[in-house]
């Protein structure tokens, strides 16, 4: 079930929220959340029910493993735990990828049968491993088995996140079990954020997904306006794309009366990539600095101390090491393709540069300059996320960069004549009306992206006025009569 | 939920929603007799029902390749060739029913001229391009009667919706076309092409051969719902003749669909469905005549310009001309 599908968009939601709020006025918070986990269940179980043992299973051990950390910290038994949800990631997401890579190396072709990868198996695995890290460190004291199940399976945050971590929801779900809590305050304010949600996915992410797909479907057949629309259009979709998808998931977390964090922070208006990493998928990179990048760095640190690394061994191995290792990982973590390493690579090199330049202490360049190289990394890096091959992404990436390939289309030969620029039929520009769309998309979507601010950082600053409620009004039937054909959120993949 | 709140979200808020979408609605209704202009067809649409009548001798009918060139070039005196090629979109199931409407103002024609790629009769609207180049322009009760009859239940009634679900169509583009100026008259171009034009030769774009490649790659057929619109067109005009001309296709394109005998298969399959239909049948070969070698192709369908594209109206022009003699000596 999709949140941009109609059944749960005028079924499934307003039965949930509707019993949710009567059973917890009437008979508890501990009953309401029990209806919770029931409804999340159902919600997963609608994709594919036999995958929902493999959920059910997770939780149960996962919880297992938490309430003996917590009674007594072992490190084997983390290790143990840490390693059995790798496991059954690795099996589902990573086996083929990795056996027929290794098949390649011993110049073996292997193929193997495709595996249905568990919707959120990412998301939920990551989710958990944090808690058991928490636990193992005392950053937890007490896990109920219900606040435990609603933390992983709430289902405004199963399928795509935002990743939580149990130390920032758990006071959250304590209260709510106990009858407190925000409850309804939230309401109002969840429904204005689902409803922003929701248009900036229907409207505006599905809006330009068409030109974005016609450019990249068409990699080997691109001039070099073509690509770099294409490029533009679909670093736009994404963004409207998985923000919206999040805007949505903290507004249904409001209805039921819990604050998910927010993970996205207008990241187009980042002018560094140091930067644009604290406003991207924020709690995906809190993730990784927390677990992945802090503990590897630290142990390099405590290294360098003791054996009195010199300035250059310490910023090449504290820091150069522990970022390329958390953004292979972190592209690793998106899909099983070389494609989503590239993604990681340039990502990485685009970080490292950054810090090498704070660490040489090189002139702060100009803020212009500043925005306009991190988004050319970033959205060199997407063209690797979005591309069915590292072949089609570099094909892409080299449109853009070879002056040979600026070609006109064929409507606007006269001023390619006068140019001197040839011109021709072009396959994505074939038509003006097209392309004047296709900008048309573009710049709306560039203004929007760097003013529409994310909710609910600024929540304070929503006040239920008239104007406000003509502006949902107008989203909100927009959005619905765009809502035909409910496409996939790009992050559902991961 | 503080007061405000729970007043925002119990009145305010769905009051709002009811009346955007009851003004929406009373718009719609004030502007639901404003006809679309949306694209070319919608164009012509509008051009039939509000111009006079011309009377001609000779319609034109067919697809882009044809309507490309009527644009630019007049391919015979002014009033003896009524225009009403369309792109492939609408089908010949759009040809039949613009057919069907100039001859609400116009005297029927002697000749009906169908010059097309012969991939228009294969094709069959559907889905979006339906919506918008058929269904939506062509939505008087016999033209739905006939969609009925011939293409099954996805058009079964006029869609039931309200206006708020579909505000680019009931009053976005209504507002666009109250913005344009109304066409009163078929499009006809100014250029009359006598002269042997200069033909662009330089290489296209690799992309191009790619689609052409394609293009050849796909089989030829004639749909069935082609077959009943080529029918009632002979109805409709039971004096006329019918002429198809093929129109230019790539070289590697057209060897490949002759030497696999398809242009003669369709050619042959046409005649047969329309021998107890239509006065006289025939058919001229443009590419019999002439060669209009990968380089002539802007994309796989369309002449490059401004070159080959006179070319083809050119012989366009001739054909028209001499089409009741013996028109393959026209194409010398």
């Amino acid at each position: 079930m999709l949140f941009n599908d109609p059944i749960f968009l005028f079924l499934f939601l307003p039965i949930v929220v509707l019993l949710f709020h009567l059973i917890r006025g009437t008979v508890g918070g501990e009953a309401s959340m029990i209806l919770i986990v029931v409804a999340s269940i159902f919600f997963y179980g609608w994709w594919n029910p036999p995958y929902l043992m493999l959920l059910l299973g997770s939780v149960l051990f996962n919880y297992a493993i938490t309430y003996h950390l917590l009674k007594k910290p072992s490190k084997l038994l983390l290790t143990f735990g840490v390693l059995a949800n790798m496991a059954v990631l690795g099996y589902f997401k990573y086996r083929n990828f990795f056996m027929e890579n290794i098949g390649l190396l011993l110049g073996e072709s292997w193929q193997f049968e495709e595996i249905l990868i568990p919707l959120a198996i990412s998301f939920f695995t990551f989710q958990q491993v944090a808690l058991l890290v928490d636990a193992q460190d005392g950053h937890i004291k007490r896990v109920k088995f219900l606040d435990f199940a609603t933390f992983v399976i709430f289902f405004p945050q199963l399928i795509a996140g935002p990743i939580v971590l149990y130390r920032e929801m758990g006071k959250q779900l304590q209260l709510l079990r106990k009858d407190r809590g925000a409850g309804l305050s939230l309401f109002g304010l969840g429904v204005v954020t689902f409803i922003l949600g929701l248009f900036k996915k229907v409207a505006l992410a599905d809006g330009i997904a068409p030109f974005a797909d016609s450019v990249f479907s068409v990699a080997d057949q691109l001039t070099m306006l073509e690509a770099w629309g294409g490029v533009v259009a679909y670093t736009l979709q994404l963004y409207f794309d998985f923000s919206g998808y999040s805007d949505m998931a903290v507004g249904l977390g409001m209805m039921f009366g819990l604050l998910l964090p927010i993970n996205f922070n207008l990241p187009y208006r980042a002018t560094s990539m140091i930067n644009f990493w604290k406003r991207w998928h924020i709690t995906m990179t809190r993730f990784f600095m927390m677990y992945v990048y802090s503990p590897i760095s630290l142990s390099i640190i405590r290294k360098s101390i003791l054996n009195d690394w010199s300035k250059q061994q310490q910023f090449l191995l504290g820091v150069i090491v522990p970022i390329t290792i958390t953004f292979l990982i972190s592209g690793l973590w998106h899909g099983a393709a070389w494609t989503f390493v590239a993604f990681g690579v340039v990502n990485a090199i685009g970080l490292v540069v950054n810090h090498l330049w704070k660490e040489l202490r090189l002139p702060k360049p100009n803020i212009f300059i500043g925005w306009l190289l991190t988004m050319l990394t970033i959205m060199v890096s997407f063209v690797y996320f979005r591309a069915d091959s590292i072949a089609n992404a570099n094909l892409i990436i080299l449109t853009m960069m070879d002056p040979a390939s600026l070609i006109f289309p064929n409507w606007l030969s006269y001023y390619a004549d006068y140019l001197g620029i040839p011109w021709h039929t072009l396959v994505v520009f074939s038509s003006g009306t097209y392309t004047v769309r296709m900008a048309g998309w573009i710049v709306v979507l560039t203004l929007l992206s760097l003013s529409l601010k994310n909710k609910p950082l600024h929540l304070d600053e929503i006040r239920p006025t008239v104007g406000l409620a003509i502006s949902l009004s107008v989203m909100l039937w927009l959005t619905l009569g765009w809502l035909d054909e409910p496409s996939t959120f790009i992050y559902f993949q991961f | 939920m503080n007061t405000q709140w729970r007043k925002f979200i119990s009145v305010t808020f769905p009051v709002t929603l009811i009346c955007i979408a009851l003004l929406v609605e009373v718009f719609s209704y004030l502007l639901k007799d404003v006809p679309l202009r949306r694209h070319d067809l919608d164009r012509l649409v509008v051009a039939l029902q509000e111009g006079g009548a011309i009377n001609s001798p000779t319609v034109l009918l067919g697809d882009s390749i044809t309507q490309d060139v009527l644009k630019g070039y007049r391919v015979a005196p002014i009033g003896e060739v009524a225009n009403l090629t369309t792109n492939k979109a609408s089908g010949v199931v759009g040809s039949l029913f613009l057919l069907e409407r100039y001859l609400e103002k116009n005297i029927p024609p002697k000749k009906i001229i169908v010059a097309s790629t012969p991939e228009f009769f294969g094709y069959d609207p559907e889905g979006k391009a339906a919506e918008i180049y058929l269904t939506s322009v062509f939505n008087k009760a016999k033209e739905r009667g006939w969609l009925l009859e011939h293409m099954g239940g996805k058009f079964d009634k006029q869609k039931v919706e309200p206006a708020i679900l579909n505000i680019e169509g009931k009053i976005g583009y209504k507002i666009l076309s109250l913005l344009m100026l109304a066409p009163n008259s078929l499009i006809e171009g100014e250029e009359i092409p006598n002269k042997i034009p200069v033909l662009e030769s330089s290489p296209v774009h690799h992309s191009i051969q790619v689609s052409i490649d394609n293009r050849a790659n796909k089989p030829l057929i004639l749909s069935k719902i082609v077959e009943f619109a080529l029918i009632d067109i002979c109805k409709l005009t039971p004096e006329a003749n019918l002429y198809f001309v093929v129109a230019p296709m790539p070289e590697t394109t057209y060897l490949k669909r002759k030497e696999q005998g398809e242009i003669k298969k369709i050619k042959n399959k046409i005649l047969k469905q329309l021998k107890n239909s239509c006065l006289k049948v025939d058919f001229i070969d443009i590419n019999e005549h002439r060669v209009f070698p990968d380089i002539a192709m802007r994309d796989s369908d369309h002449l490059r310009r401004p070159g080959w594209t006179a070319e083809y109206a050119r012989l366009l022009k001739q054909i028209i001309k001499e089409i009741e003699s013996d028109y393959s000596q026209a194409l010398q």
